[in-house]
């Protein structure tokens, strides 16, 4: 088995028997599922930029995103954190995995538990989630690699289970910022401003996906973009967890 | 092929010199005390030793393995035993043993040797978060020990550990003696040292400044003395370099004067004390 499967194995294994992850998952499902199921009666006004968007489709992607984000601040840095604080870390840093190993085998738990925790959410929201395509399944995939690898980046030089809290909602705030950024008054520099966080491409691209209406142009854009900002993200990682796992 | 092998090997935080100039040549099999006070480079050392930290300067060969070179040879070679009990809390000991057989591609079959060798088949399906100290750091030796390393790497094993837990844990190490497997420990507790090693080396502020097998080191460093009880009441303390001294004791003896004799030769915290300029500090 490959190790960095080996690892991943053992993350889930352990999240299990950890409370606190549990709870951080149902929390997640609630306000998937809560986001998924709530039906909103919108004031009908030109002015109303919540008339401007497909509102239905939005709400998927928050119900679809919110868990990623949830998870990718309160359990992703969790799982390498207790590594460091039980310095569990340095039996894995003598073993034949290295710090590679370790960090896709916690990218694929975080993956695993984004799109669990998500899957069993977006279930409750009916006909929106008959909507989705390969494209969408596609994209939510490509979600979970970027908030987890979020997650992973943003507490890389925490040492402590508090340090990490403390820091976790940094990335939650900007990622929900990239999230909600369509509900936001359309030409404000709030908005513009949204658009360069990747969690907006992420949700852009679901959206399209669901409406049928991703043409090639659109998609090349935003998928690269996300792309390019995934490979940023886990290059810097890497180098992150290389720097700091020996303190 | 030596089994471990350093030349100059010296490391450097910033301005500090954690280890300078370390020139060791353990054999194969050898159980190897590693002595000194915390802080004196020795933990510095096993993590230089175990491709953990990259030298300042210097060569390390484990196995005739360059260990700045071949990380993952390197990992097959050794075994590490922390002096922090680093298990997965959560995980049952069969667990934990699981994860390491499966990183070191082990057949599960060897968890189960390992688990009875410890004593702790009974408890193999308890999560370690209920293992008292001396279990943890019995689970922590037999993962150390899951893919059958060459070099084993004990980092104050029985620190903190109760008398009895403690010894067990030293019969473990000496019958790794007759599996083969060369020992590189690091202990303050110089009483341990002297039951276990072949050889020791004392190192103080990250240099070495004395090493050999523990006797030599006493009777190089120590007076032969001898203390003697009289049966009448009287007592003496006697050198046995001394000519007039080994004359008296022989006269006591033949007019069955003695009641008991007992040897004053250093002890290995005394040789400690004299080649260092202070006692050890835990």
């Amino acid at each position: 088995m490959k190790l960095w499967l080996v690892i991943a194995r053992k993350d889930l294994l352990q999240a299990v028997h950890n409370r606190y992850f549990i709870g951080v998952l149902i929390f997640s499902l609630l306000i998937s599922a809560g986001l998924s199921i709530f039906e909103f009666d919108l004031p009908t006004s030109e002015e109303n930029v919540l008339q401007q968007v497909d509102f239905q489709t939005l709400m998927f992607s928050l119900a679809a995103f919110s868990p990623f984000a949830l998870i990718s601040a309160f359990v992703v840095p969790m799982m390498m954190v207790e590594e460091k604080e039980w310095q569990t870390i340095r039996f894995l840093l003598v073993s034949p995995a290295s710090i590679v190993d370790v960090i896709a085998g916690k990218t694929f738990a975080g993956i695993v538990f984004c799109l669990a925790t998500s899957g069993i959410g977006i279930i409750f929201s009916g006909e929106a989630a008959s909507g989705l395509s390969v494209g969408s399944l596609a994209v939510l995939a490509l979600g979970s690699v970027l908030f987890t690898g979020v997650g992973l980046l943003s507490t890389s030089f925490c040492r402590t289970s508090l340090q990490a809290n403390t820091w976790a909602g940094i990335p939650l705030i900007v990622l929900f910022f990239g999230l909600i950024g369509e509900l936001l008054p359309r030409g404000s520099e709030l908005t513009e401003l949204a658009k360069f966080i990747p969690a907006h491409s992420a949700s852009v691209l679901l959206r399209m996906s669901l409406n049928g209406s991703l043409n090639m142009e659109e998609l090349a854009i935003d998928a690269i973009y996300l792309a390019a900002w995934i490979a940023a993200i886990y290059s810097l990682t890497i180098w992150s967890y290389r720097h700091t796992v020996h303190d | 092929m030596l089994a471990v092998e350093t030349q100059k090997l010296s490391r450097s935080f910033g301005e500090l010199r954690a280890v300078q100039q370390l020139d060791l040549a353990i054999e194969k099999g050898e159980i190897f005390g590693f002595l000194g006070s915390n802080g004196a480079g020795k933990t510095t050392t096993i993590s230089m030793l175990t491709g953990q930290l990259g030298a300042s300067a210097g060569v390390a060969r484990v196995m005739g393995l360059d260990v700045s070179i071949d990380s993952k040879a390197l990992s097959h070679m050794i075994g590490v035993v922390f002096e922090y009990p680093n298990l997965y809390l959560r995980l049952t000991a069969y667990q934990n043993l699981h994860f390491a057989a499966q990183l070191y591609d082990v057949p599960s079959a060897r968890i189960d040797v390992l688990l009875e060798r410890m004593g702790l088949t009974d408890r193999a399906h308890d999560r370690v978060n209920e293992f008292s100290s001396g279990m943890k750091q019995k689970l922590l030796i037999a993962r150390a020990l899951v893919h059958q390393p060459s070099v084993l790497f004990l980092d104050e094993p029985t620190s903190g550990l109760d008398p009895s837990f403690a010894r067990g844990i030293r019969e473990l190490v000496k019958s790794l003696r007759e599996d083969g497997t060369t020992v590189f420990l690091t202990t303050h507790y110089m009483d341990e040292a002297e039951q276990l090693c072949d050889r020791v080396a004392f190192i103080e502020q990250g240099e070495i400044v004395l090493q050999g097998a523990p006797k030599d080191l006493k009777r190089a460093f120590g007076m032969p003395l001898v203390k003697v009880e009289l049966k009448d009441g009287n007592a003496a303390t006697l050198s046995l370099e001394i000519e007039e001294d080994r004359r008296q004791l022989a006269v006591w003896s033949e007019s069955n004067n003695l009641l008991s004799i007992h040897s004053q030769e250093a002890s290995l915290e005394d040789v400690f004390v004299e080649a260092v300029g202070k006692p050890i500090e835990a």
